[in-house]
């Protein structure tokens, strides 16, 4: 009887996953799409925040809140003059609605109310400026006007509600939980269900912070938590008796979340950070190069009191911080000087340590930033070149990693030897067909590093081909938002910031996924948010603040101010002077 | 901002990699996702190296073999086993072109929308094109000799019978020694390649057709011996004056030989070439073994034998029929497979010869079986064929009969080689007649 009771049971539960595997996907789908379109939907309409009075009688609208004054065609203020340099001179708004005016080492100088400018010099509404000779009036726009503008500005979660989303992503990872129950039988780790309950009860608190901020956006999150959810089904396998430590970090990564995009709210101090972080940052690889011991090749774990961490990924925040500029710094050679230095120290640490991987994220993500700070595709030649040599030295110096090479897109031909692990991730990927083989139920996770350098094979094994597109596709949309974002972004610190973070992940994503599946090198670095392990987990989240802080539409984002009380103040200062 | 706001597109530059390496992959997963799931190191689908689930039918639906809680079976019946043995392939994984192996992907029941899934964990099951009836009469027939009997469908592709002599129950397989030159775990159908002897004729005489003009009404001589390079062709007896369907009715080698002489021997081995003969041959991933024709001297003796099939001439049995095959269809050579197709399935078609040469040697091996082999020995079978007694040395010859039948019902061709068996067509005539009296039925 008990028998029948136990085979009946099965039953029940593989029916389960019959129905469940085509229910996940199509709730993931969902959930993409709805957060794609609200991201992505809606003009960026052009903002005017002031405006440059020429002497001939026409007008430059000021776009931005950073705006360079030039001859150059690229310029936000084109001044087609002889006199005026090709890059003349920044004008920069803050937060308060304060603007500024600097030169950037023009020939023929810049005048404020007809006196020589030295450094950041404060103007205000109908001053009058000269570049180069050419006289101009400065106009800025008063509080009504912006808050007109505020009323058009794009506003998330009007059309697409995140409430709905996150019902359905509490859905989704609620079956999962579910699945990996049944999976488990009798051999059920009362952590796995434990688990699946807490990550949603912390998805929701975090929504219901971002409610009381009084912030509608909230898509990068869901996005975000859609990974993570993918994320604690591959540990819920592989490594069950790690979900508590995996929560825990998850708590961290998110406090970190909140902590720097917090910080970011306030330009002035985010820059003051850039200098504590580089050193920071070369601290941290100089300490891990020197004390840490290798782990499975690469030599990028740190110990503290039983605790171990991957240093190099806390350090990516920290070359983010480094790399982003304002833009009156950004046309100064010896900052861009300072940070090509700390990017190939960083670089250096990593090679040392043989952590290709990441190496290769950093020099990645160095170009970008490199790129969009200089706009010169020069610097970017010779860095791509002077790295290809440096490549070639290491390759020669170290003939495990021209083995790596060698294996690359032959993993066929040495399944037992050089392509182990890849062939494995194809052939379990390939299991899994386009639904998966249903949550714990696959057996790739029992190869080494599966759960973290073939965490893509796992993952479209156990949920299949779809899924694991899905999850390429939440970090494709968070890049496309980001390179958006940048075109509205309040500073080119924030722009340059967020391209950046994306480029991190999108550069981990392209090297985790394809790396395992044969198509490039495998490096073995790890898929950002999916991949098991505390400290990626962690930095993941961090980064993903940059990307929190670039998006202004209008009460999107708690890493933006809404500036409410200053407009009040400001409003009043210039009633006052009306009067 | 400007200038930030257009370099930070550099960024949309690594999506669109990313988009295309994914839909690289999406194809790749596409192509190759059954190869991938089939490798022996797949956890999901074998516990060490063993298929975990799935099942094999025959074309009647007859169970094959079957996979049950990790354990795979084979048929109860014990001349089934031994019949299928090469075609299904052994347990210990020494006959690598079974079927087991090469079709595990099949077996599992994936497909590339649902993977290997399935609700119970039942694996899928493999329809192959196998008659389990004939390959049972066929391997009866051989009667404990050495040999191989290839039967294929030549108008769908599909392969009826491929069993190999000597074989094995794989339920109670014997201690063979590590050193047994037997070639126990060859399947000789497609893995061997022998001596063709005269079946070998039929591809000289579509040279001939071919190239030769007027030579269907050329008077033909045979005195028992044709002196060429110094050496001599002989036939068995003086046929005298003949025209070319007798020579081929003959099997006379005298006329043969010339005819191989007057056409050189790049021109036989093109048309060996064209008829695939000589390629391995690609049967769903399983390569079968090469032919081989040597270019002989140009009026030398072995030109002369290697327009009969003897000289350095080998076949195999598989690429024998499939050439008969040809030769019923019209000329239109078709790919081969073991998986049943559906009526509206295969229909690979090459034209591999010209449809009048099929339409004059058709008429020219019905002649011959009526002439030399008997209508009678193969009662209702409206048959085509061409037998051979291949020399293999020290006196001892390869008894082979291959042909086909001309029934649009039962499009099947065939050729039968019993290794050192003796006179072609009274030797292997008779298996042929079994196997195919078991394949009509």
């Amino acid at each position: 009887m008990e028998f029948l009771n136990g085979l009946s049971l099965a039953g029940a539960l593989n029916e389960i996953t019959a129905v469940t595997r085509y229910v996940l996907p199509a709730l993931a789908l969902i959930i993409v799409i709805r957060c794609a379109v609200s991201m992505l939907s809606g003009r960026r309409e052009d903002e005017v925040w002031g405006y440059i009075a020429l002497p001939n009688g026409g007008r430059w609208e000021l776009l931005n809140w950073e705006n360079i004054v030039g001859r150059a065609k690229s310029s936000d203020v084109v001044l087609n003059f002889k006199s005026v340099s090709r890059t003349h001179a920044a004008l920069t708004r803050d937060d308060m609605g304060r603007w500024s005016v600097m030169d950037l080492g023009s020939k023929t100088g810049t005048k404020v109310r007809e006196r020589e400018i030295e450094g950041p010099t404060a103007i205000r509404s109908g001053d009058s400026v000269e570049f180069g000779g050419v006289s101009c009036t400065f106009v800025a726009s008063t509080v009504r006007e912006e808050k007109d503008m505020a009323k058009l500005r794009a506003r998330p979660g009007l059309r697409i509600r995140p409430s709905a989303t996150m019902l359905l992503l509490t859905l989704f990872t609620l079956t999962l939980g579910v699945q990996h129950t049944a999976a488990a039988g009798e051999e059920l780790n009362v952590m796995v269900p434990v688990t699946f309950l807490t990550v949603t009860a912390v998805f929701w608190g975090c929504y219901l912070i971002t409610r009381a901020l009084n912030r509608s956006g909230f898509e990068l999150e869901i996005l975000a938590f859609l990974l993570v959810s993918v994320g604690f089904s591959v540990c819920a396998v592989s490594a069950p008796e790690d979900l508590f430590k995996e929560l825990l970090c998850f708590a961290a990564g998110l406090a970190l979340y909140f902590i720097i995009g917090w910080y970011l709210r306030d330009l002035k101090r985010a820059k003051l950070m850039r200098g504590p972080m580089a050193v920071a940052g070369i601290g941290l690889l100089l300490v891990n190069l020197l004390t840490a011991k290798s782990i499975f090749g690469a030599k990028n774990w740190l110990s503290i009191a039983g605790i171990s961490f991957q240093p190099s990924e806390f350090v990516k925040i920290c070359f983010i911080f480094t790399g982003a500029a304002t833009l009156d710094r950004l046309f100064m050679r010896r900052n861009l000087i300072a940070f090509v230095g700390f990017a190939a120290a960083s670089v250096g640490c990593l090679a040392a340590m043989s952590d290709f991987g990441t190496a290769a994220v950093f020099f990645v993500t160095y170009i970008v930033i490199a790129f969009m700070r200089s706009g010169s595709f020069a610097t970017v030649f010779l860095s791509v070149a002077g790295t290809g040599l440096g490549a070639f030295i290491v390759m020669t110096a170290r003939p495990y990693v021209m083995k790596r090479f060698a294996t690359w897109g032959h993993a066929w031909d040495a399944p037992q030897a050089g392509g182990f692990q890849q062939t494995r991730t194809m052939a379990g990927a390939a299991s899994g067909g386009l639904f998966g083989l249903g949550g714990g139920r696959g057996w790739l996770h029992r190869v080494f590093a599966a759960d973290t350098d073939m965490v893509f094979g796992v993952v479209c094994e156990e949920l299949g081909l779809i899924m694991g597109i899905l999850t390429v596709a939440a970090i494709l949309i968070i890049a496309v938002f980001a390179v958006r974002s940048a075109g509205s972004a309040r500073s080119s610190f924030y722009a340059i910031a967020a391209s950046a973070s994306v480029t991190v992940m999108l550069t981990q994503m392209i090297l985790n996924v394809f790396g395992s599946l044969d198509i490039l090198p495998f490096t073995g670095v790890t898929f950002p948010l999916v991949s098991r392990g505390g400290s990626s987990l962690m930095a993941t989240l961090g980064l993903l603040a940059f990307v929190k802080a670039a998006d202004t539409r209008q009460n999107a984002s708690f890493a933006i101010r809404s500036g409410r009380k200053r407009e009040r103040r400001r409003g009043k200062r210039e009633e006052a002077e009306e009067e | 901002m400007k200038r930030v706001r257009t370099r930070a597109t550099a960024v949309a530059l690594i999506i669109a990699v990313a988009v295309g390496l994914t839909g690289f992959y999406v194809a790749r997963y596409a192509l190759h996702g059954g190869e991938w799931v089939a490798f022996t190191s797949n956890g999901d689908a074998y516990t060490a190296g063993k298929l975990k689930a799935g099942r094999i039918v025959d074309r009647n639906g007859e169970t094959l073999y079957s996979v049950t809680e990790g354990r795979g079976s084979y048929s109860e019946d014990k001349l089934t086993r031994t019949a299928l043995l090469h075609s299904l392939g052994d347990r210990a994984g020494n006959i690598g072109t079974g079927a087991i192996y090469k079709y595990a992907d099949r077996i599992l029941g994936y497909d590339p929308v649902n993977g290997i899934y399935s609700l119970n964990g039942e694996g899928g099951t493999l329809e192959m094109s196998l008659d389990a009836d004939v390959c049972r009469e066929a391997y009866s027939a051989l009667d404990g000799r050495s040999g191989a009997v290839a039967v294929i469908n030549y108008v769908t592709g599909e392969v009826l019978c491929a069993v190999s002599t000597p074989s094995f129950d794989p339920e109670d397989p014997p201690e063979i020694a590590p050193d047994d030159t037997s070639g126990v775990y060859m399947n000789r159908a497609l893995s061997a390649a022998y001596t063709p002897g005269s079946v070998f004729k039929v591809v000289t005489l579509a040279a001939a057709l071919e190239n030769i003009e007027d030579i269907e009404n050329r008077e033909l001589h045979c005195d028992g011996t044709y002196d060429v390079g110094g050496g001599q062709v002989t036939c068995p007896k003086a046929h005298g004056d003949m025209k070319i369907e007798d020579a081929l009715a003959n099997s006379c080698n005298c006329v043969f030989g010339a005819l191989a002489v007057e056409l050189g021997g790049e021109t036989i081995a093109k048309y060996a070439e064209k008829y695939g003969l000589l390629e391995r041959m690609e049967i769903d991933g399983i390569l079968s073994a090469a032919g081989k024709f040597d270019i002989a001297a140009e009026g030398s003796l072995n030109l002369a034998w290697s327009g009969v099939g003897q000289y350095n001439d080998l076949v195999t049995p598989i690429a024998m029929a499939r050439l008969m095959g040809t030769i019923g269809n019209s000329g239109r050579e078709v790919k081969l497979t073991q998986i049943k197709s559906g009526p509206e399935l295969g229909r690979d078609y090459e034209r591999a010869m010209m449809a009048s040469t099929a339409g004059k040697i058709d008429k020219m091996l019905d002649y011959c079986v009526a002439h030399t082999y008997g209508d009678e020995n193969f009662p209702g079978l409206e048959l085509r064929a061409k037998s051979g007694t291949a020399q293999v040395g020290d006196g001892k010859s390869n008894a082979w009969f291959a042909g086909y039948l001309a029934d649009p019902e039962h499009p099947y061709a065939f050729a039968v080689c019993i290794e050192k068996g003796g006179g072609g067509a009274a030797v292997a005539g008779p298996v042929a007649n079994r196997v195919l009296q078991a394949a009509v039925k």
